[in-house]
């Protein structure tokens, strides 16, 4: 069944590709969601790729949408180095530290299975994108964002007249539009995926923050207008770290004969709706975690998986003394100080 | 001898103005709730940190902007700039934004703009935001129109602008965020032209100035305007209503004069919110399609203001009015009601003294804000706290006096058994119609209240199934705005003099009805025959 709807894939991809003139198929092999996720966290080089979207190798409808919406391409290199930098920061002191591959082993990729690690990848790179879209509408960057007027009524002669406010009911359309989200749900590892960015998205939309203003008679709140305000992407950070923690295994049969269908997937996916959802378990890391610095002691315990630490003293020069200088922009001193560095044995 | 209306009008009748009434007023709530938007609309703008390379930093005519040629040159916040200063920093916000692959402009259906600050400060342990920090703002907004060119901004105000800045943070930890409310930073009554563009810099002229408003990340500028749909709608409403209002007050008064006595007061008090209601109605929003009028904020607050003012005012009288213990023989006046009346003004004058040093101010600078000083604040809250207490005490008054008619009434009702069955059943009749009209006041006033309050548990919209969607907010307004109007008509329609002669009192055999008629004769009420019949009985019987 797996292998059949592929081969489906393939042939609608094939011709895709063969009306399009210009036309790049995303690592070959992988669906579109896998393929772009992976294109956009692997890929940490400055290429520029043909195409309208410039930052990845982007298939036919990608690229019409990226050709649609000429800010496109900026919003999605934003997108990218701002998932990556995060990533990498928050899991500065973990056993995985946002690596691309486990223990250092090529062969090991953490695209090659669905571990914890690609499940949350999958959310962050949607949740940059979200982000980063949503941002982009606010801006101006985007230029197609649209209005989502709830009723039809409100035609084009009537733009004015609908709300216009809320810039992340449309990132989520573009985002899934571009993850090309309804596609995928054929397949057991699909349907994993795609709950796992649609995860991802929704920690933004759980982030933005309401404000209200009251604008009525004599500034009275007879009039009162609420609008949803997005926070900037670090502060979603916690609460996908957290999603990752809390991470739900799940297994695949893989024999043709027991091989659940998709509806029956959905059904099993509907309990556990709001986590992600892994199938491989990670390898053990901690082969890997020699040598690498932890921040405290409490870190190390676990960084270090009970090898025990070093403890050695290291002068580092710091910034220290930070002020807001010029209204924006921080200047600081450098320090010379004398810290305590903890490393794995 | 002649009474209003509602004394003689069939309950047939009656029940059918009725029924016409409330189906006018489900429309209005239905027209609000159906055609109408949301009444007002929001837009988040992301600022473009733009870099000002000019030497000139006073230069009024030149503008950074992000769309269209010559956009400025675009800053990184969180890199190192040492070769900028604070002044060749500029936060650009060009409004609208573009939607739909269209760029917008802003319609003068639109009608105001106001402009909410927000900024997304990040925590540093060496920079922490100090509380009641001020931030100082020097804004600059622009105007364009229409077919002119993409760099042709001119100069609509400026202003340097302190705000107090409110900020908290759960826990300290760097790269988080605080928690700001939002800054009002400008409240445009007009919306003239297509294109605005608001440049903010953050000046730092003397030491201590902008120093301790922490790290920024991202400037953001919500600007809220009215619904071009929902204007269209309000205003078809107000062209509606407008004719109505003042056909029925000529109506009223052509009635009133047709009689040989002078108005007696409520006649007057009700001409007098007929006329207020027509100020209200106004439909003035047309003439903002074509002109620049910037004082139309605080026109609506005044007429508003002058609405509720006259309404008030009517109620305490009406309540008065049928106190049933005045000197019958006095024609009553304003001036006994001073007392009363005093309350209602002072609160109007109050909320008028202080939206004059709000709004008023606002005519003259769009980005003043009263809110800002010490001594503003304090002037600010003493005008509302002086205007609450005005209506608290109005509403003490008001309450006493209906207890009070209520329990002259229920006394006078109690005498009713002595008079013949026929003029016993009509006065009944009145003392229940007035208890109707009681009731439909109190019905209206609370309907308001409880509109009100649920809008702001609410939220905007209401959704019963999956086709019907009910725009709350919108719905309320309406559905209020009509039913004031609807009140004020009927109570115009009801209490207009009737010239409908009384059968009961003329031709009738019954003795003991002709003894009334006996007692009746020699009272004032009776030699001024066109008094409201209800005040003619209530006199009748403290005689007795």
């Amino acid at each position: 069944m797996y292998k059949f709807t592929l081969f489906t894939y393939y042939l609608i991809v094939y011709f895709a590709s063969y009306f399009a003139i210009v036309s790049y198929l995303v690592e070959g092999s992988k669906p579109v969601l896998q393929g772009t996720v992976e294109a956009l966290f692997v890929d940490r080089s400055q290429v520029i790729y043909p195409g309208a979207c410039k930052v990845i190798n982007s298939t036919a409808r990608q690229l019409k949408i990226c050709r649609k919406d000429p800010g496109l391409q900026i919003v999605l290199s934003t997108a990218k180095s701002q998932a990556i930098e995060a990533c990498e920061q928050y899991f500065q002191y973990d056993r995985w530290n946002c690596s691309l591959v486990f223990n250092g082993k090529e062969k090991k990729s953490i695209f090659n299975k669905i571990y914890r690690e690609t499940a949350f990848v999958h959310a962050l790179v949607a949740a940059s994108l979200s982000h980063a879209i949503a941002k982009g509408c606010a801006s101006g960057d985007l230029y197609r964002c649209s209005c989502l007027r709830t009723r039809r009524k409100y035609n084009t002669t009537q733009l004015k007249s609908g709300r216009c406010g809320d810039d992340f009911k449309y990132a989520k359309r573009l985002v899934k539009n571009f993850l090309d989200v309804k596609q995928v749900s054929s397949d057991a590892v699909a349907e994993i995926l795609k709950q796992d960015v649609l995860i991802g998205i929704d920690s933004i939309g759980e982030h933005l923050k309401e404000v209200c203003k009251c604008h009525g008679f004599s500034g009275s709140c007879t009039t009162k207008t609420c609008w949803k305000r997005l926070t900037p992407f670090s502060s979603v950070m916690g609460l996908l770290k957290k999603h990752y923690h809390h991470a739900i295994k799940k297994k695949i049969v893989t024999s043709p004969a027991k091989s659940p269908s998709p509806a029956r997937i959905k059904i099993r996916l509907e309990r556990e709706r709001n986590k992600l959802i892994y199938v491989q378990r990670t390898p053990n890391l901690c082969v890997s975690t020699k040598g690498r610095v932890c921040k405290d002691r409490n870190n190390c315990a676990t960084l270090c998986c009970g090898r025990g630490f070093t403890v050695s003293k290291k002068t580092i020069s710091k910034r220290c003394r930070c002020k807001m200088e010029n209204c924006c922009f921080v200047s600081c001193d450098m320090c010379v100080e004398e810290v305590d560095v903890f490393t794995c044995k | 001898m002649t009474g209003t209306i509602i004394e003689n009008l069939s309950g047939r009748k009656l029940a059918v103005l009725v029924t016409f009434l409330l189906l006018c007023q489900v429309t209005c709530f239905l027209i609000g709730g159906l055609v109408a938007p949301t009444p007002a609309n929001a837009q988040n703008i992301l600022a473009t940190v733009c870099k000002d390379t000019t030497i000139m930093k006073n230069d009024t005519t030149k503008w950074f902007y992000n769309r269209g040629k010559g956009s400025c040159k675009t800053v990184h916040l969180g890199d190192m700039h040492t070769d900028l200063s604070e002044t060749d920093v500029v936060f650009a916000f060009q409004m609208p934004v573009p939607r739909d692959d269209r760029i917008l402009d802003f319609s003068r259906w639109q009608q105001n703009l106001i402009g909410v600050l927000q900024l997304d400060l990040k925590y540093h342990s060496q920079m922490e935001v100090k509380p009641r920090s001020t931030i100082t703002i020097d804004a600059r907004l622009a105007y364009k129109n229409k077919g002119d060119a993409d760099e042709d901004w001119k100069l609509y105000t400026r202003s340097v602008e302190k705000r107090h800045l409110d900020c908290g943070i759960e826990v300290k930890t760097e790269e988080y965020l605080y928690n700001c409310s939002a800054i009002p930073l400008f409240e445009l009554g007009s919306l003239h032209h297509d294109f605005y563009l608001l440049n903010i810099r953050l000046p730092v002229d003397t030491p201590d100035m902008n120093t301790n408003i922490g790290h920024i990340q991202d400037l953001w500028l919500t600007v809220i305007n009215q619904n071009g749909g929902f204007t269209k709608v309000w205003l078809s409403l107000k062209t509606i209503f407008f004719p109505c209002i003042i056909a029925i007050l000529a109506w009223f008064w052509n009635r009133i004069h047709m009689l040989q006595r002078k108005p007696v007061l409520l006649e007057k008090m009700l001409l007098s919110l007929g006329i207020a209601l027509c100020f209200l109605n106004m439909p003035l929003e047309y003439l903002t399609l074509h002109f620049d009028l910037p004082f139309m904020l605080l026109l609506g607050d005044i007429k508003q203001g002058v609405f509720y003012a006259m309404l008030f005012s009517f109620w305490l009288v009406f309540a008065g009015e049928h106190m049933l213990i005045q000197d019958a023989s006095a024609q009553s006046s304003l001036k006994q009601y001073w007392r009363h009346l005093s309350a209602v003004a002072m609160g109007c004058i109050s909320l008028f003294i202080f939206d004059m040093c709000e709004r008023g101010v606002q005519l003259r600078n769009p980005f003043y804000s009263i809110w800002v000083t010490d001594l503003g604040t304090n002037l600010a809250l003493t005008f509302i706290i002086l205007a609450g207490i005005s209506t608290g005490v109005y509403f003490l008054f008001l309450c006493y006096m209906v207890w009070q008619v209520f329990i002259n009434i229920s006394q006078k009702r109690q005498s009713l058994p002595t008079m013949c069955s026929v003029r016993r059943l009509h006065y009944e009749g009145i003392i229940y119609r007035f208890n109707f009209l009681m009731l439909a006041t109190l019905l209206c006033a609370a309907l308001t209240v409880i509109g009100f309050i649920l809008g702001q548990v609410a939220e905007g919209q209401w959704k019963w199934d999956e086709t019907i969607e009910i725009e709350y907010a919108s719905a309320f307004f309406t559905g209020v705005y009509g039913m004031w109007n609807i009140y004020i008509f009927a109570l115009l329609v009801l209490y207009a003099p009737s010239h409908k002669r009384w059968p009961v009192s003329e031709n009738t055999s019954d003795t003991q009805n002709l003894s009334e008629e006996i007692e009746f004769s020699p009272l004032p009420s009776e030699r001024n025959s066109e008094i409201s019949s209800l005040t003619s009985f209530i006199r009748k019987t403290t005689v007795d």
